[in-house]
Formats: C-alpha cells, sequence, structure tokens
C-alpha cells in the first residue's frame, strides 16, 4: 500500500493573489488542480491512475502569507469522508490566529484530524517560540502529543512571495522533539535545499523524528540524503504536489522507483514507514 | 586612514605594499592611474563605519563624496551610518543622498547588529533602508565571516536578509562575498528567490568561485565581479581580473559579471 504523505488539497478560494499566482506559475492544467480540490471523487481516480492508494491531504492556517484561515479544518475534514481509508486529513491551528485555543485543538480532535501542520515560514513562527512565551504551541504539542496525532514541520525554503525563511531551519525542532518525547514529528522536505544534514542529523538522534521527503525532486534525494537507506524506516514518500516544482504525482513515483536504494528500504518508504503512523 | 591599531596591524601584516595602499587613500590620482594599470574602468569605493570593530568613524560620508568627485565617471562613492553611533538619523540619511552617495555599505559582523534588527526595534534601519529604498540607492551587506579582531562572524549569517527583501521589495540588495565560507548555498537561494537580491563575489579566490557557486552562470546576471581590494587575501587586482577571465563559463556569462550587471544598477555617469 502506496501512501502520498503530502498532498495539496486545498480551498483553492482562500489563495491570496500573490500566492495563488505563485501556484499558476508554469502549471498549464491549473483548472484540473481546482476540480480535484473541489470533488474527492476526480482526484480518488486521479489517485487510482497515479498508483498512489493513500493520500495524506496538507492543510494549514496561513493568513498571513497565503491566505488560509482555520476554515481549512472543517474543508479538509468533509473532503475525506468521501473515502476515510485512502484520505487522511491534515488540520492546522495558528498561535496568533486563534480566539480560544483549547476549543480550537479540541475541534481538531472532535474532526478527526490525523496529522497537525506547522509551517514555520508561513506561519512566521519558529517551532520552538512556546520557549519565547507562544504558549498556544505547546498547548498544540501537548494535545498532539495526547491523542496520537503526529505533527509535520514544513522544513526548508520557500519561495512563495512573503515566505521568511530563517523560520525553515530544522534545528529549531530539536527543542520540539526533547521537550515533547512522545510526540511524533515529520520534517516535512527534508530542510532542502540549505539544511539537510541538520534534517538528518534530527532523524538519527530523536527516536521521534521522521523524514518527508516531498519536495525534493527524486533525482537529487540521493544526492541530499547519501545515507538515507539508513533512515528508511523512518522516512515517508510524499511528492508536495501540485506544489512549486512538482508536476505530476506519477513521474515522481517512478524516479523514486528507479533510485539505487534496496528493496527492503523502497518499501519502507513507500509504504512501512507510513502505515506505522496511521495504520490501514 | 583612520583604522584602529589592531586592524591597521592586520592590513599591514596582510598586504606586501601597504604604503601604496596609504596614498591611494590619500590621493584619487593616483588611484586612477593605479586602476588603469590594474585594467578596472570603474571602481566602487566601499566604506563602513565600524567604531568598534575596525576603528572607522562615522562622519566619513562627505569624505567619500570628495574622493570620488575626482572623476564621478569612474570612481563610485559608497557612504554608511551605523545605527548605535549616529545622533540624527534622518540627518545622517539626508546627508546620504545630497552628498549624491551612489552605494550604502552595512557591515553586520563589524557594526555588530543583524541586518533585520528592524523587527528587533532598532529604527535606525528602517529608516536606512526606507530612504535607500526611495532614493534608488543599493544597499551592500557584508555577508560571510571576518577575520578582523573583534568582528563577530554570527552576524554574517546571509539569512537574515531575507527578511530585508521581503520588507523592501523595492530595494536593491547586493551581498558583498556570498556569505563565503560558511553560507554560499544560503546566498544563493537568496539571489534567486528575490528579484531586488544581487551577488557581489569580491574576496572569494576566483579559483575557488565555481566550487563556491557551482551554478554561477543561472544567476549572472544578478552577479558582479569584485575584489575586495586590499583587504586581507586580496594581493592584486589585476590577478583577481584575470584569474576570473580565465574560468569556464560562457563569455555571456562572463560580461554580464564583469560589466552588465553593474552597468544595470550604476549607468554610466
Amino acid at each position: 500500500m502506496i501512501t502520498d504523505c503530502h498532498i495539496h488539497i486545498q480551498p483553492v478560494e482562500m489563495f491570496n493573489p500573490a500566492a495563488l499566482a505563485a501556484m499558476k506559475k508554469k502549471r498549464e492544467n491549473f483548472a484540473q488542480i481546482e476540480e480535484f480540490c473541489r470533488s474527492p471523487k476526480a482526484f480518488l481516480k486521479h489517485m487510482d491512475a497515479t498508483g498512489i492508494d493513500r493520500a495524506v491531504l496538507i492543510n494549514y492556517v496561513a493568513p498571513e502569507v497565503i491566505g488560509f484561515t482555520a476554515g481549512v479544518n472543517q474543508f479538509v475534514a468533509d473532503y475525506v469522508k468521501a473515502d476515510p481509508k485512502r484520505l487522511i486529513p491534515c488540520g492546522s491551528l495558528h498561535p496568533r490566529h486563534t480566539r480560544n485555543i483549547m476549543a480550537d485543538v479540541e475541534q481538531l480532535v472532535k474532526l478527526g484530524i490525523r496529522l497537525i501542520k506547522i509551517h514555520p515560514p508561513h506561519q512566521l513562527l519558529f517551532p520552538n517560540d512556546y520557549r519565547a512565551g507562544v504558549k498556544e504551541l505547546e498547548i498544540i504539542y501537548r494535545a498532539a502529543e495526547a491523542n496520537g496525532i503526529p505533527v509535520m514541520f514544513h522544513t526548508g525554503t520557500s519561495i512563495f512571495p512573503g515566505a521568511r525563511n530563517k523560520y525553515g531551519d530544522p534545528i529549531h525542532v530539536d527543542d520540539v522533539a526533547v521537550d515533547f518525547p512522545k510526540l511524533r514529528i515529520l520534517l516535512a522536505h527534508g530542510g532542502r535545499p540549505l539544511w539537510m544534514q541538520t534534517a538528518f542529523f534530527l532523524v538519527r538522534r530523536h527516536p521521534n523524528v521522521y523524514l518527508d521527503i516531498s519536495g525534493i525532486p527524486p533525482k537529487a534525494l540521493l544526492k541530499y540524503f547519501p545515507r538515507l537507506h539508513d533512515i528508511a524506516g523512518k522516512t515517508l514518500f510524499g511528492t508536495d504536489w501540485p506544489g512549486p516544482g512538482v508536476p505530476d504525482i506519477k513521474q515522481n513515483l517512478d524516479d523514486f522507483r528507479a533510485l539505487l536504494l534496496p528493496d527492503p528500504a523502497k518499501q519502507d518508504i513507500l509504504s512501512k514507514t507510513a502505515l506505522s503512523i496511521w495504520p490501514a | 586612514m583612520l583604522l584602529s591599531p589592531p586592524a591597521m596591524e592586520l592590513m599591514r601584516r596582510q598586504q606586501l605594499d601597504f604604503e601604496r595602499v596609504l596614498e591611494f587613500t590619500r590621493s584619487p590620482k593616483a588611484f586612477l592611474e593605479y586602476m588603469d594599470g590594474q585594467g578596472i574602468d570603474r571602481a566602487v569605493l566601499v566604506n563602513s563605519a565600524s567604531p568598534e570593530v575596525t576603528g572607522y568613524p562615522t562622519g566619513m560620508n562627505k569624505v567619500a563624496a570628495e574622493y570620488a568627485a575626482a572623476d564621478p565617471k569612474r570612481l563610485i562613492s559608497c557612504g554608511s551610518l551605523h545605527p548605535r553611533h549616529t545622533k540624527n538619523v534622518m540627518a545622517d540619511v539626508e546627508e546620504i543622498v545630497r552628498l549624491g552617495l551612489r552605494l550604502i555599505k552595512v557591515h553586520p559582523p563589524h557594526q555588530l547588529f543583524f541586518p533585520n534588527d528592524y523587527l528587533k526595534g532598532v529604527k535606525e534601519l528602517e529608516i536606512l533602508y526606507r530612504a535607500a529604498e526611495a532614493n534608488h540607492i543599493p544597499v551592500m551587506f557584508h555577508t560571510g565571516t571576518s577575520i578582523f579582531p573583534g568582528a563577530r562572524s554570527k552576524y554574517g549569517d546571509p539569512m537574515a536578509l531575507d527578511d530585508v527583501a521581503v520588507d523592501f521589495p523595492n530595494l536593491t540588495i547586493i551581498m558583498a562575498h556570498g556569505g563565503r565560507p560558511l553560507w554560499t548555498d544560503t546566498a544563493f537561494f537568496l539571489v534567486r528567490r528575490h528579484a531586488n537580491v544581487y551577488l557581489d563575489i569580491s574576496s572569494i579566490p576566483p579559483s575557488q568561485l565555481l566550487r563556491y557557486f557551482p551554478r554561477l552562470e543561472e544567476i549572472a546576471g544578478k552577479t558582479m565581479f569584485g575584489s575586495d581590494w586590499p583587504g586581507p587575501g586580496v594581493r592584486d587586482i589585476r590577478e583577481n581580473l584575470d584569474a576570473i577571465r580565465a574560468l569556464p563559463i560562457t563569455a555571456q556569462a562572463r560580461q554580464q559579471i564583469l560589466g552588465g550587471t553593474a552597468l544595470k544598477i550604476w549607468p554610466q555617469a
């Protein structure tokens, strides 16, 4: 069973104009993406055609940079009802855009959200800002830990207008892994292109830190992570489709399969690690 | 020369003919002759006020403007101010504009602050950047380490410029030294990410340039030749220029780096 742990099915109408322009750039089939974001049925068919069994649908709250509000949580919870076995909902909260963090966290749990996304360069915060007084972050992590919901952090740069890349250095997740040892942490994009060594270190250092290879061109993957097979049991396949630079899920999957990696490592990355996090 | 004794000592140790350097700082005519001999048509004369580290004082912008006035077509003036050493930031900014300075240098490891410290209350920096943006004066930031006594290299990480480029989208930002030797990947990323960020390759040994920036050709249109002469490790401009000419890059990329990009930023007077 192949899981793509990082697909952006999101409410397209929430994009602010600059972010929407960045999404549409170099993408001829944007109408198809819009259709998939409206129709789970159409997207499930597309998954069949690309050979993806399960997809984690990434959503996050980023009013300043992208335009996403907390409304994304209801959106994704509704969307996955079409096939809860194959569609895994990812939601989010934003420490500066919540009126009642306890109520909002409860709402996430009630909606059945199975992953929480934190996007530091778009949410304009450091993952460890709870140590600098941002109590809301601690509450989110505690609730996630207590309810067995993993948290995914965007790590690495972002080229969206208004994104701030100082927040993308994964080293700040080291604090989170230390302070919340039972929280399962996914490092999206492995810190690419500036901080891959930091990401690799964190995956090896902390039992609770995992690597999501989405957004890295598969052909560059072993250049970025020459010892990927060492951490295959904690690595998840993902595409980041339809993000900038990811034209096609199928192509991505084929390129990954063609890599010089032992078969068991490929199995771990494509399937097993994700099954250990989100059982079938 | 207004350098502090330890800074002066370092300069003397690194430069074989330091007396000649001193003569050039007194006489634009002598320096213009030297430029002829070196094959340099125009030179940007970089200055930055850093009382704590190099001893270079504030209030030197007038001197910089007067020096360049000897031949404004060939000498491009650069000024500076220091947020903690200005009594009246508005007056100092106005002076930079009035003197017609064509570049402002900010040197974080010598001036001892982060380029984005305006986000933490250093209002003077924001005023400086706003004025530079409004008056189309580019700002050059030292990026990378510095070995001057007392320099603090944590301030040299170019990532702090990501904020500046986002907050001042019409400001022309030049990254001196491309973050060498620790942050060249970050510098490359920033040049590609932001339309308003440029690379100055000065003080990178030309023999190492393509190792630091293997994809230099992709950003040649935003890259500028510079030597950092007479800084530590740069003995001779001509040698530096010859080495750049010998690099295995396209003639077009070489032309952009040596001439085109700088002409875009400072059109011929």
